[in-house]
């Protein structure tokens, strides 16, 4: 294939080199334009290669979107269906009491004040979700307070949290500067996080008491550290070196698809931040995430 | 209705306290004497110090625990009131059957599709252990 290329080259070049004609004697200039050939076809390789790893990236970022979506989809049912409950059955009061004839004025504001107060619950929640979806076409980077990130991905988590009896513990330091970021795609590294943490009590049968803990801290002109720590199932040490894996999931297939954490690396890579994993079977896991301050463009190459 | 009603105890179990008030307005209009609860704990407590008849009870998350505990503790203290599961998540019909098997009466889909429909069907399970 290169002597190919280098007889080719020969015969259109307008100096031919003669590579073979000569015998006993060292071509070093038919032995350069050969390695010069070579390195051209590994350059296009190469380059092949990492068009392949942007092409997966992009691939892997959307599956992961649907994917959190999807285990998103449970916890988002129950969180609309209890308003909309409210709604239709305060709806039914009013119908039922005018039927009776015994609708009064009292009675009245406190159903329709409830409606109001469940439709707006709605409303903040479906925003919630528009913003999630739409991640990809909202590329825009702004000032972000993380205790706004981190309160938001707790919209749908934390009635989950405590309706299966886990005790939140947050300790957000406030005000906390704003860093440079991409709202959405920090949205998700908490709702991945956090969503783990509170899948690490599933499989418990022991009576512990079961916590989470958030916490975020602002290190003096520098950066931003937050930690979200349980103590649930923790991390065995035999999969500690595959949890970052694109793919590799604990979870049955319905609750997850082994994409959250992969993702989420690759979404702290790009605000050039580092990511800390301690964990112990059975004790727990702290995850520490340390954003930066320094207003910079997104981080594309790491 | 109200007279085969009247005197019965219902007990309502809902972490959404705007569900229990709702519920325990109509209840306590159909003569029930209404019991509230916005957790296990407390639903427990009630349980096990009132005379209970019929349980309307938030079944919550998938792995419900919550509403298991309550459940349980009904079928202890109270082998013969009636269990109303209410549940806000997408479930499957085997979790449904799973819960009926489990002693629960009756399983209500949260949104109601009608209060009414659903005050009715409560109060005609506890007529019929007259």
């Amino acid at each position: 294939m290169i002597m190919d290329d280098l007889h080719f080259k020969e015969k259109k070049g307008a100096h031919p080199i003669p590579v073979h004609t000569v015998e006993d004697h060292e071509e070093p200039l038919g032995e350069l334009r050969r390695f010069e050939d070579e390195n051209n076809e590994l350059r296009k390789e190469l380059e092949l290669g990492e068009e392949r790893i942007k092409l997966l990236k992009k691939e892997l970022k959307q599956a992961n979107k649907l994917a959190t979506l999807g285990t998103m989809g449970a916890g988002v049912a129950h969180e609309l269906n209890n308003p909309l409950t409210v709604i239709s059955a305060e709806a039914d009061e009013i119908l039922d009491s005018i039927v009776a004839g015994r609708l009064s004025a009292e009675q009245t504001v406190v159903s329709v004040k409830n409606i109001k107060q469940c439709a707006e619950r709605m409303r903040c929640l479906i925003d919630y979700i528009r913003q999630y979806i739409r991640r990809d076409e909202d590329t825009s980077w702004s000032k972000i307070d993380i205790n706004v990130i981190v309160e938001n991905a707790l919209l749908i988590l934390k009635p989950q949290m405590l309706s299966q009896g886990i005790e939140l513990k947050l300790n957000l330091s406030k005000p906390l500067p704003q860093i440079w970021g991409h709202k959405t795609k920090l949205g998700s590294i908490f709702q991945n996080l956090l969503s783990n943490a509170k899948d690490s009590f599933d499989d418990l049968t022991d009576t512990r008491n079961r916590q989470i803990k958030i916490e975020t801290t602002f290190v003096a002109t520098k950066e931003i550290i937050i930690t979200l720590s349980d103590n649930g199932c923790g991390i065995s040490e035999n999969i500690k070196e595959k949890i970052f894996d694109p793919f590799f999931s604990t979870k049955q297939a319905d609750k997850g698809t082994g994409l959250g954490l992969a993702m989420t690396i690759e979404n702290i890579k790009e605000h050039r931040g580092t990511l800390y994993c301690d964990s112990k079977e059975n004790v727990g896991s702290k995850f520490t995430i340390s954003l930066p301050l320094e207003r910079r463009g997104p981080n594309r190459k790491h | 209705m109200s007279d085969e009603t009247a005197s019965k105890n219902i007990l309502i179990v809902d972490d959404e306290e705007i569900i229990v008030d709702i519920l325990m307005r109509r209840f306590e209009r159909m003569g029930f004497s209404v019991h509230a609860a916005l957790d296990r704990i407390t639903a427990i407590d009630i349980l096990e110090n009132q005379q209970i008849d019929v349980i309307m009870c938030d079944v919550l998350l998938p792995n419900g625990t919550d509403g298991e505990a309550v459940l349980h503790a009904a079928l202890a203290q109270h082998p013969e009131s009636h269990f109303v599961a209410m549940s806000g998540n997408i479930m499957s019909d085997e979790s449904v059957q799973k819960l009926l098997q489990q002693g629960v009466d009756l399983f209500i889909k949260k949104p109601f599709l009608s209060l009414g429909e659903v005050a009715d069907q409560v109060a005609e399970l506890v007529s019929h252990s007259e």
